[in-house]
């Protein structure tokens, strides 16, 4: 949510606004300008703090500050860190020369630190931070090759370090401390209620989590794929007032007319104003070399290009917030207890696939990294983990382009909703089915719909580019790291090229993705 | 962007803390004391031999 480059030596100096960001010496806080968003100076003798937040209203100047006594910054203090939407809050004290920096609970656009000697940096785009020689982590680049989820402060380029979820990082002279936050409680079942109680009250809680922001018809978009997650945020939004701008990415294949019937019933239904692109005229670029001026973060869309396209047409058109299904997916988890045998197989036998996959890649070494177990991710989250590491993913590309991302599905209050339910309205997303019926109609998903699946976009073009891909692949930057074995990446790729199977495409493509980063920062 | 000065509170206080954010107090005005680690290592001993450092003995 902001910027930073802060000499500890700085904090002596008075913070003031400078009408971009809150200057102090040679010292710079800047926020990401932006309408979604407000910044707040308060201080007091000696201490002051700053927080960029997400707005609960448009009134009121983008920019405030006020100065108190050591009673109203403690009041204000408190009202930072319980701030009902997402902030980062940066807090000095100015003698001893001393600073925190906080994250609030909803990891929308979070911020990556690194600290030299007595300075810290901070951005919301890692590429800020990479601009000087890192090396990459070779235990985190180990796990991302297996194909583990990590959300953690550690980072693939050691010595960067991402403010988590309701983390915090202090600075001193000679001396910085991360802290994590306690885990999230353990989610209990919710009181028996009717079973029409249910639906109303999923009904009160998405309506409060898309009506947590201002909202405004012209200056909002929507990703809608025509998958059920992206369904409820647009019936959610239309609840608001006037249609918005949906943007869908319509797929080639034997999913692709379903995807169309659905698309097109539910923006006739809700009225909304529909941009689409064909993920044929925007495929994912294999070439292993970052475009010309492309920022890489450690991670990446998968299907940045096609994202892209849509994301720009919505700022051409004015608009500023986007909307996303992101949460969705997490929303009605099954607990271990409650998995069938054949379910819980299905997933064993799917891990299995992949590990035999990634061993078949890593070198002994990564491969003895993968499988140990690790200590430094981050704790339980009241938004799941597996959403925070999709928007810390997707954010700064779609914060580039202007827009601010907007993840009703990811709100804590409706997750923990979601999570406390029975678990037949759990099971296949049961409540958010009968929502949607009665928003959309019966028929638009009835049980046993066909999904839309980008799974189909990479054996493909895999396939079609192999040569092109063997030629690039002579030399390898993870190879040479001492992470994959040059071998099993070519034997990786004909395997790919020669049956388009899921598990090795999925093993093959984290690969590629982070050997474009590593030769990138190399 | 504009900068607008406030004397007055124009939001009330939200008490709840229904995720368990770390509500760590404002950071002292002053400096906390701290001890320093004994030094093992002096730069004016010589290659460390002799010192607590050292590894001759």
């Amino acid at each position: 949510m902001l910027k930073a480059t802060i000499a500890l030596a700085d904090l002596a100096f008075d913070p003031h606004w400078d009408g971009h960001a809150v200057a102090f010496g040679a010292s710079r806080i800047e926020p990401f300008a932006h309408a979604a968003l407000e910044t707040l100076l308060v201080r007091t003798d000696a201490q002051w703090l700053v927080t960029v937040r997400e707005r609960r209203t448009d009134s009121g100047a983008p920019a405030r500050r006020i100065d108190v006594d050591a009673g109203e910054f403690e009041q204000r203090h408190r009202e930072a860190l319980l701030w009902p939407l997402d902030y980062l809050m940066l807090e000095a004290a100015q003698e001893g020369c001393r600073v925190k920096v906080r994250a609030g609970v909803f990891g929308v656009l979070p911020v990556y630190a690194r600290i030299d000697d007595d300075q810290l940096e901070l951005s919301w785009d890692v590429a800020d931070l990479t601009q000087r020689p890192i090396a990459i982590d070779f235990e985190i680049a180990s796990h991302r090759l297996a194909l583990h989820t990590l959300y953690s402060a550690r980072q693939l380029g050691v010595g960067v370090t991402l403010l988590t979820e309701r983390a915090s990082l202090a600075m001193e002279p000679g001396k910085a401390n991360y802290h994590y936050p306690p885990p999230a409680q353990d989610t209990q079942p919710a009181a028996p209620r009717a079973r029409e109680q249910w639906l109303a009250d999923f009904n009160l809680q998405l309506r409060d989590a898309v009506n947590a922001r201002p909202f405004a018809a012209g200056r909002a978009a929507l990703e809608l794929s025509g998958g059920m997650d992206s369904a409820t945020v647009a019936c959610g939004l239309t609840q608001l007032g006037s249609p918005a701008t949906s943007l869908g990415i319509l797929l080639d294949g034997d999913t692709r007319q379903p995807q169309l019937r659905r698309r097109d019933a539910i923006v006739a239904r809700l009225g909304l104003h529909d941009r689409k692109v064909e993920i044929t005229a925007f495929p994912p670029s294999l070439d292993l070399r970052a475009a010309p001026g492309q920022r890489l973060g450690f991670h990446q869309e998968y299907y940045l290009e096609a994202c892209a396209a849509l994301w720009d047409q919505a700022t051409a058109l004015g608009c500023d917030r986007l909307y996303t299904g992101i949460g969705g997916d997490e929303l009605f988890p099954d607990y271990r207890h409650e998995l069938p045998d054949e379910d819980a197989a299905f997933d064993l036998q799917r891990e299995r696939a992949h590990r035999a996959e990634a061993d078949q890649l890593l070198t002994p070494r990564a491969r003895e990294a993968a499988r140990g177990l690790h200590c430094f991710g981050a704790p339980a989250s009241p938004v799941p983990i597996t959403a925070l590491a999709a928007q810390a993913c997707r954010a700064p590309d779609i914060a580039r382009r202007g827009l601010w991302p907007v993840n009703p599905l990811s709100d804590p209050r409706l997750a923990r909703f979601c999570h406390q339910l029975p678990r037949e309205l759990r099971r296949e997303r049961a409540l958010m089915q009968r929502y949607l019926r009665a928003r959309l109609g019966e028929d638009t998903f009835p049980a046993g719909y066909r999904k839309e699946t980008f799974e189909q976009v990479f054996p493909r073009l895999i396939a079609a580019h192999v040569m092109k891909l063997r030629e690039q692949l002579r030399e390898c930057a993870l190879a040479d790291l001492g992470l994959v074995d040059q071998r099993g990446v070519v034997a990786l790729l004909d395997a790919v090229a020669a049956r388009q199977e899921r598990a090795p495409t999925a093993v093959l493509v984290a690969f590629l993705w982070m050997e474009r980063l590593a030769r990138h920062l190399a | 962007m504009e900068l607008q000065e406030l004397s007055v509170r124009e939001e009330g206080v939200i008490a709840a803390n229904p995720f368990g954010v770390p509500m760590d107090a404002p950071m002292q005005k002053q400096a906390s004391m701290q001890k320093r680690a004994p030094k093992t290592i002096d730069g004016t001993d010589i290659g460390t031999f002799g010192g607590r450092g050292g590894g001759d003995g």
